[in-house]
């Protein structure tokens, strides 16, 4: 017999252990989503409980159910349209009567809820005792005490859940009182909720009276009598002049007063001191002295692993794409368009992205756990004063490190920054920092023209990406989004030893996005790139190769030697031609007026326009370019073709300048599609990305021009 | 006083936050509300700092610190 379905969400305060509790029950049969609509994530995950299918989503963490952030906005909606069968609040028991805030808003709302007290080791260590049945009474829930991280009370939570699912479990709704006064508003606006047609019934008549008064402008959107939007007004008037307050305080402060009287009669405290290891590790790492350069030393070690760490599996990668282009190739006729988009244009495209995969996946492994540990709030706290003076916001820190490993869950990581203009900002710069994709341009690069003092330059290009990042945000705010910054409020979460499996199933979630860029869209600029520069496949040539050839075997009949060396010299300026009136080349060309103040040639240009596709696509042009048009056998690899590279009246296209100045202009010009497609999808219009474009490219040009210009007028790395 | 100039490790009870109504329901959120009881754990050089309420520690930045009123 088929057994129901039971629908489970999982609500709670953020650093609650809600997700912690949410792996525990799901496992790896998680799914991450949006929610329809909106840029707020959506963890759904299945389960079974005694031949019951769960199907469990895991609601955005937040403090309250107000209209002014979209993730309460969606938690409350959820709650009121899907009608789950059963809500679980995980609650900080440790961190008791704030947690409750949250609660008793879903009490409220009317939902079926069963309470989850985690992390009751610590609240027991504290010296905290619950009288559990009196508790549940007086909130009209069940509760259930739970250890995340010790998987400990999770049967008996999804038993009770189920029985709550079921109806089996029923307390006596609790009403709470707001006092004489406003509980008479509240009473006579019920009445005319009921009796209004806007409300049918979806959401309770009480709870709906509550939000009128609190000033919800969702709710309020609803209202269709007259006599009730009166009735809320008077009311709200009456409540301000009496309590001096705003009504939403006043209704705030009065549930924050229920909620210590429930815990005055069911809550025994015998310890006051709080003074554990969290506070004492604080008193060094957000230090006014010392915390900046502990901060600072941190996120250099952060970077210093990952690149060394990261080096033998990205050995690994390269040679197994290279093994896997060689076989490939061998079943795939030679000379033929199949065979040369295959092996160049789809294995060598998205081969040399892969090949960052480690790299990426470790620094996104030790972001993970500087979250899950809590110091990602202290780095806002430790950077917010100097974020403010450019503008930004200490919640900006956290994406804009982010960026450091990839653009794209940089610019999703703004969604924790409350105020639009804020999160808007942080978004637009969040470009500027250099990337994971950057790297192979910066490696090719060093390695060719800056061996000597590699270390130097590379600091530098990272230093200045974030210098551009800082003054576009001066700027932004003082030209684009006019106005103050909003000031940081944050918890300050204690610090917490990380579950080994949270930290995995994240960094799995951000490599599987990372693969499935590769895939797609790295996929399809990699084969575009290809056909641009492959096509005409038979273009008009100014000479009759084929004669030379034959003309060739003919003078060095006998000398295999000399005419492999012969006919190898007639092919690649057949190669180099034929590259020169390929649609890459026209393309290359044509923009060349634009660039060749900052230095460049045109196959510079049509490497800079693959690097719009990904970032690592300007090697790889550069590869297909010089792999086929420089007649230089003695240096097979890309970095000596790129010394001996030389303009046609014989000057060396690449002189030092023009290798920091092409990397300075990969460093800041447009982010890939991919991040402006997020910029797009975070800010819900096309207006953003193409500013992006627009302010990216602009910057880029500027400050390359400037760079190329006075490094020539100086005469310093011409030579 | 504004709980700007209040000491490290002081005690003070909240009397009024003048901010827009979207901040004032993220600190009601977090357990700010007038008649609360908080303790400056953290202060930085002219920067944000940090302050026990209800038994967690909460980041408040310079911007409203200055606006809220405490004795």
């Amino acid at each position: 017999m088929q057994k129901e379905k039971i629908r489970i969400a999982l609500a709670g305060n953020p650093n609650s252990g809600k997700t912690t509790i949410f792996n525990n029950i799901t496992g790896a049969r998680q799914r991450v989503g949006n929610y329809p609509g909106v840029t707020v994530e959506k963890k759904e995950g299945s389960a079974t409980y005694e031949g019951h299918q769960l199907s469990v989503v895991d609601l955005p963490g937040t403090y309250s159910l107000t209209a002014y952030s979209i993730e309460e906005l969606v938690a409350r909606d959820f709650i009121i349209n899907e009608k789950p069968d059963v809500v679980i609040d995980v609650v900080d028991a440790s961190n008791l009567e704030r947690n409750l805030y949250l609660a008793v808003q879903l009490i409220e709302l009317g939902a079926p809820l069963v309470l989850a007290f985690n992390m009751s080791d610590v609240a027991e260590q504290r010296g905290m005792k619950f009288e559990l049945e009196l508790l549940s009474k007086l909130l009209g829930a069940p509760i259930v005490l739970t250890i995340g991280h010790k998987r400990k009370g999770q049967d008996k939570l999804l038993e009770i859940a189920m029985k709550v699912a079921r109806g089996e479990i029923t307390y006596p709704p609790v009403k709470i009182s707001y006092g004489k006064r406003i509980n008479q508003q509240l009473d006579s606006i019920e009445a005319l909720v009921e009796a209004d047609p806007g409300f049918t019934g979806r959401r309770p008549a009480r709870w709906v009276a509550l939000k009128l008064l609190e000033n919800d402008g969702r709710v309020f959107a609803d209202v269709k009598s007259a006599a009730l939007a009166e009735s809320v007004r008077a009311g709200m008037a009456h409540i301000q002049k009496i309590a001096g307050d705003s009504p939403e305080t006043v209704i705030a402060e009065r549930r924050y007063g229920f909620i210590s009287g429930a815990c005055q009669e069911a809550v025994r405290t015998s310890v006051e001191s709080r003074h554990d290891w969290s506070d004492r590790i604080d008193a060094v790492l957000t230090n006014k002295v010392l915390g900046l350069p502990i901060f600072l030393a941190l996120m250099w070690l952060m970077f210093k692993f990952t690149f060394v760490a990261s080096e033998p599996f990205m050995g690994w990668i390269e040679n197994a794409f290279a093994f896997l282009g060689e076989s490939i190739g061998q079943f795939l006729p030679e000379e033929g368009a199949i065979h040369s988009l295959v092996v160049d244009g789809v294995i060598g495209g998205v081969g040399g992205v892969l090949v960052f995969v480690p790299i990426i996946g470790l620094l996104f492994l030790v972001m993970a756990v500087l979250e899950a540990t809590g110091y990602m709030a202290r780095a806002a706290f430790i950077m917010d004063r100097y974020m403010h003076k450019v503008g930004l916001h200490g919640q900006s820190f956290i994406p804009m490190i982010l960026g450091f490993g990839c653009t794209v869950p940089g610019i999703m990581a703004c969604r924790v920054i409350p105020d639009r203009r804020d999160r808007l900002v942080t978004i637009l710069v969040t470009p500027f920092m250099s990337c994971g994709a950057r790297l192979p341009i910066y490696g090719l690069f060093i390695g060719a023209f800056f061996a000597a003092n590699g270390g130097t330059v590379l600091f530098s290009l990272y230093a200045l990406g974030i210098l551009v990042a800082l003054l576009s945000a001066k700027l932004l705010r003082k030209f684009v989004l006019k106005g103050d910054t909003s000031p940081l409020v944050m918890e300050l979460p204690p610090y917490r030893v990380p579950t080994v499996r949270g930290v995995l199933l994240q960094t799995w979630e951000q490599v599987r996005m990372y693969l499935k860029k590769a895939g797609t869209i790295i996929l399809f600029g990699s084969v575009l790139i290809w056909f641009l520069s492959s096509f005409p496949w038979e273009p008009d040539y100014t000479t009759d190769y084929e004669a030379q050839t034959a003309r060739a075997q003919e003078a060095h009949q006998g000398d295999s030697e000399n005419l492999e060396a012969a006919v190898k010299r007639i092919e690649v300026r057949m190669h180099a031609e034929k590259l020169h009136k390929s649609y890459a080349g026209r393309l290359g060309r044509a923009l060349e007026p634009l660039i060749r103040p900052l230095g460049f040639d045109w196959k510079i240009g049509v490497a800079l326009i693959g690097g719009l596709v990904a970032k690592e696509v300007v090697v790889s042009t550069l590869g297909t370019l010089y792999s086929v048009s420089e007649a230089d056998e003695e240096s097979q690899s890309l970095r000596g073709r790129l010394q001996n590279a030389r303009w046609p009246d014989g000057r060396k296209v690449y002189t030092p300048l023009v290798a920091f100045t092409l990397m300075v202009f990969s460093l800041l010009y447009l982010p890939c599609f991919a991040a402006l497609a997020v910029v797009k999808k975070e800010t819900g219009t096309w207006k953003w990305p193409l500013f992006v474009l627009a302010y990216t490219t602009a910057v880029a040009w500027v400050i390359s021009l400037i760079v190329y210009q006075v490094g020539s007028a100086l005469g310093i790395g011409v030579g | 006083m504004p709980l700007t100039t209040a000491k490290l490790g002081q005690k003070v009870r909240l009397k009024s936050i003048s901010a827009g109504r979207g901040l004032r329901s993220r600190l009601s959120a977090m357990g700010i509300v007038p008649g609360v009881e908080l303790v400056v754990v953290n202060t930085t050089f002219a920067g944000p700092m940090v302050v026990m309420v209800k038994g967690s520690k909460v980041i408040l930045g310079r911007g409203i610190t200055m606006k809220m009123m405490v004795e």
